[in-house]
C-alpha cells in the first residue's frame, strides 16, 4: 500500500471519529468531546493534506485530476473552511461538526471507492493552467457546499422551538450563506474564465458547450440569480436558503453528473 | 415604447431570461452540443439578454455619473464602489457581444499534414508547412508530448520555423495552429492483377483507435465498393490483428473490400510487400505519421478576454472594495 493511500485512509478515519465525537457532543453537550472532535479534525486536515503532497511526490504531477484526487482536495478545502468558521465563532462547534463533517465523510468515501494508483498525466493536462483552474474550481465548490449546509441549517432553525435551540441566530446563518456564495461566485467566475483560457490554448476553442462547461454556466446562473434577488430585491432567509441548496445541487451535477453524460472533462 | 424599454431594462426581465437560458441548457446538455451552436432559441435569448444588459448599463452609468456630486463627501471607496455594478455588467456585455461576434467572424479548420505537406487557406497571405512530426513516449508508451515542427512561408519566403505542442500553439497574424491529434499515412498502390492498370494510388490517412497500441483505421469508398484499411504499427505475429507498441517497428496492413454485401479480407501485408485480393494486387509502399492540427482564427478573443477581466474587477469592487462583503446586510443599492 502506498504512503499517500495510507495517509488518505488515516484522514478518513480521523474525519469519521471526529464526526462521532461531534454527534455525541451534540446529543449531550460535553466540553471534552467537542474539544477532541476539533483536535481530530485538525489531524484529519494534516493527513488529508500530506496524502495529497505524498501522491504528488510519488506520481510527479499535482494531484488535481480524477475523482479520487479532486474529492480529496474538495474535502480538504471544506475542512479548512470549517476550521476558519470555527475560529470566527459564528456557529457553535458541535452544530458545525454534525452538519459539515458528514458532508466531508461522504466525499472522502466516494473518493476512497474511486481510488486508483496515480497513472500518467494526459498530455492536454500538462499545463500551468491545471494548477490554477482546478484548485480555484474546487475552492468555489467547497464554499458553495458550506453555503448549502448553512441553507439547510437555516431551514431547520426556522422549524425549531426558540427556547431549545443551539443553532445560531437566523441573521447569522443567513449572512454566512451570503458570504460563502459571494466568495464562491467570484471564484467560480475565475474558474470558468481560466478554464476557457486553458481550453483555448489546449484545444483551440474557449467554449465548446461541453457538458461540464454548460453545467458550470448553469450553476453560475443560479448563483447570479441568488445575488440579484438578494441585493436588489432584498430577498432573505428561507427563499435564498433554498436557492443556495438548489445551487449546490447544480454544483454536484457539474462535478459528478456530467461524467454520466461524457465530454471533454473526462479526467 | 418607453414601457417596453423599461420592461427590457428591468432586472426581472433579465432574471427571467437567465432562468430560461438555464432551463434551455439543462435540456440541451442531455442532447448534443450541436443544439447550442445551431439553435435560434439560444441566439434569441442571448440577444434579449444582451439588449437588457445594454439598457441596464446605460441606466447604471447615468445614475453613477448623476450621483458623483451627491457622494462626493462620502469617501473615495464609496465612490469607487458605485462603479462596481456597471463595470461588472459591462464586462458581461463584452463577453456576450464577443461570443455573438464569434458566430459571424473568423474560421476554423481541421487539417492533417504529413511531413512536407503545406497548408493554405483562402484569404490567408501565408502558408504553413509541416517539416516533421514526432511523438514523445515514456517507458510504458504513454504519450508525454506531440511535437510538430512547422515553417511559415510568406510569398515564397520562409519567415518562421517553430514547434507546436499540446498547450503551446503557434500564432501567426491572428491565426492559431493547435496540436490536436495524429495518425498514420499509408502509401498504398492497388493495380488490376490481369491488366496491370492502376486502380488506386493514394495516401490513406488512418486515424488511431487507441494511442497505446497505435492501431489505425480508415475507409475509402468508391462508387461500387468500400475499402477498409487496418494498420498495425508493430505487428505481434503474422495473421494476428494486434500491435506490440505504437511505433512503426513492424508495420502491417490489412484490407477489407466490400462489393455491395460481399466482403473479402486480404492477408496482412508488411511494408514494401504485396498481397492479392479479388483480382487486385495491393502494395504497401510507405508509412509515415501525420499531424492533426486545428486551425482557428477568432477575432473576438480580445473582446472576450477584456470582458472577463472587467467583469471580475467589477465583482471585486462590488463585493470587497467598500467593506468586506457586508453589503448584504445593507439596503439594496444596486438598481440591477
Amino acid at each position: 500500500m502506498s504512503i499517500e493511500f495510507m495517509l488518505f485512509c488515516a484522514a478518513v478515519a480521523a474525519y469519521f471519529i471526529s464526526m462521532i465525537a461531534f454527534i455525541i457532543s451534540f446529543i449531550s453537550p460535553k466540553e471534552k468531546m467537542a474539544k477532541s472532535g476539533i483536535c481530530l479534525i485538525v489531524a484529519a486536515v494534516v493527513f488529508n493534506g500530506t496524502s495529497l503532497v505524498a501522491r504528488w511526490v510519488e506520481s510527479g504531477y499535482p494531484p488535481l485530476t480524477g475523482v479520487y484526487e479532486t474529492l480529496s482536495l474538495f474535502s480538504l478545502f471544506i475542512a479548512l473552511i470549517f476550521l476558519f468558521i470555527l475560529k470566527k465563532g459564528w456557529i457553535k462547534r458541535e452544530v458545525l461538526g454534525v452538519s459539515v463533517i458528514p458532508l466531508i465523510m461522504v466525499f472522502m468515501l466516494i473518493g476512497l471507492i474511486n481510488y486508483s494508483e496515480a497513472g500518467t498525466l494526459a498530455v492536454s493536462l500538462r499545463s500551468i493552467w491545471l494548477f490554477i483552474h482546478v484548485p480555484i474550481a474546487m475552492l468555489s465548490y467547497s464554499l458553495f457546499a458550506v453555503a448549502a449546509v448553512c441553507g439547510v441549517l437555516y431551514l431547520l432553525k426556522g422549524r425549531e422551538k426558540e427556547e431549545k435551540t443551539r443553532l445560531p441566530e437566523l441573521k447569522v446563518i443567513d449572512n454566512m450563506v451570503y458570504r460563502s456564495i459571494v466568495a464562491g461566485f467570484i471564484l467560480l467566475t475565475m474558474a470558468i474564465v481560466t478554464g476557457a483560457v486553458w481550453a483555448e490554448t489546449a484545444w483551440g476553442s474557449y467554449w465548446s458547450w461541453d457538458p461540464k462547461e454548460t453545467w458550470s454556466l448553469i450553476t453560475w446562473f443560479v448563483y447570479a440569480i441568488f445575488l440579484h434577488v438578494r441585493l436588489v430585491r432584498g430577498w432573505r432567509g428561507k427563499k435564498t436558503a433554498v436557492i443556495a441548496i438548489i445551487g449546490f445541487v447544480a454544483v454536484i451535477f457539474t462535478y459528478f453528473g456530467v461524467n454520466l453524460i461524457g465530454g471533454l472533462h473526462s479526467y | 415604447m418607453k414601457k417596453v424599454v423599461n420592461i427590457i431594462a428591468s432586472m426581472k426581465f433579465a432574471l427571467v431570461i437567465l432562468l430560461l437560458l438555464a432551463v434551455f441548457m439543462i435540456v440541451g446538455s442531455f442532447l448534443s452540443s450541436d443544439i447550442f451552436t445551431n439553435s435560434y432559441l439560444l441566439a434569441v435569448l442571448s440577444g434579449l439578454l444582451l439588449l437588457s444588459l445594454l439598457l441596464c448599463c446605460i441606466k447604471q452609468v447615468a445614475k453613477v455619473i448623476g450621483g458623483i456630486k451627491v457622494s462626493g463627501d462620502r469617501g473615495i471607496r464609496v465612490w469607487i464602489s458605485g462603479f462596481g455594478s456597471p463595470v461588472m455588467h459591462i464586462g458581461v456585455l463584452l463577453i456576450i457581444a464577443g461570443m455573438m461576434m464569434g458566430q459571424f467572424t473568423g474560421f476554423s479548420d481541421d487539417i492533417s499534414l504529413a511531413a512536407g505537406d503545406t497548408y493554405s487557406y483562402e484569404g490567408l497571405d501565408f502558408e504553413v508547412r509541416l517539416d516533421s512530426f514526432g511523438i514523445v513516449y515514456d517507458e510504458n508508451y504513454n504519450i508525454t508530448d506531440y511535437i510538430s515542427t512547422v515553417t511559415v512561408i510568406e510569398d515564397g519566403v520562409e519567415v518562421l520555423t517553430t514547434e507546436i505542442t499540446v498547450n503551446d500553439p503557434l500564432e501567426y497574424k491572428g491565426v492559431k495552429f493547435y496540436q490536436s491529434t495524429y495518425g498514420w499515412v499509408a502509401d498504398v498502390l492497388i493495380v488490376d492483377t490481369e491488366t496491370g492498370e492502376t486502380f488506386l494510388d493514394k495516401d490513406i490517412y488512418l486515424s488511431l483507435i487507441s494511442s497505446t497500441s497505435g492501431i489505425g483505421l480508415a475507409d475509402y469508398s468508391m462508387s461500387y465498393m468500400t475499402m477498409e484499411f487496418v494498420l498495425l504499427p508493430d505487428q505481434e505475429e503474422e495473421g494476428v490483428i494486434g500491435s506490440l507498441t505504437p511505433e512503426a517497428n513492424n508495420p502491417s496492413l490489412f484490407f477489407r473490400l466490400y462489393y455491395g454485401d460481399m466482403l473479402m479480407i486480404s492477408e496482412d501485408t508488411s511494408l514494401g510487400e504485396t498481397s492479392e485480393i479479388s483480382g487486385l494486387t495491393i502494395t504497401f509502399e510507405g508509412l509515415e505519421r501525420y499531424s492533426g492540427l486545428e486551425v482557428s482564427c477568432k477575432p473576438e478573443l480580445p473582446l472576450i478576454f477584456t470582458g472577463s477581466v472587467v467583469f471580475i474587477a467589477g465583482l471585486i469592487i462590488v463585493f470587497y472594495v467598500r467593506r468586506p462583503v457586508n453589503r448584504g446586510q445593507e439596503e439594496a443599492e444596486i438598481e440591477h
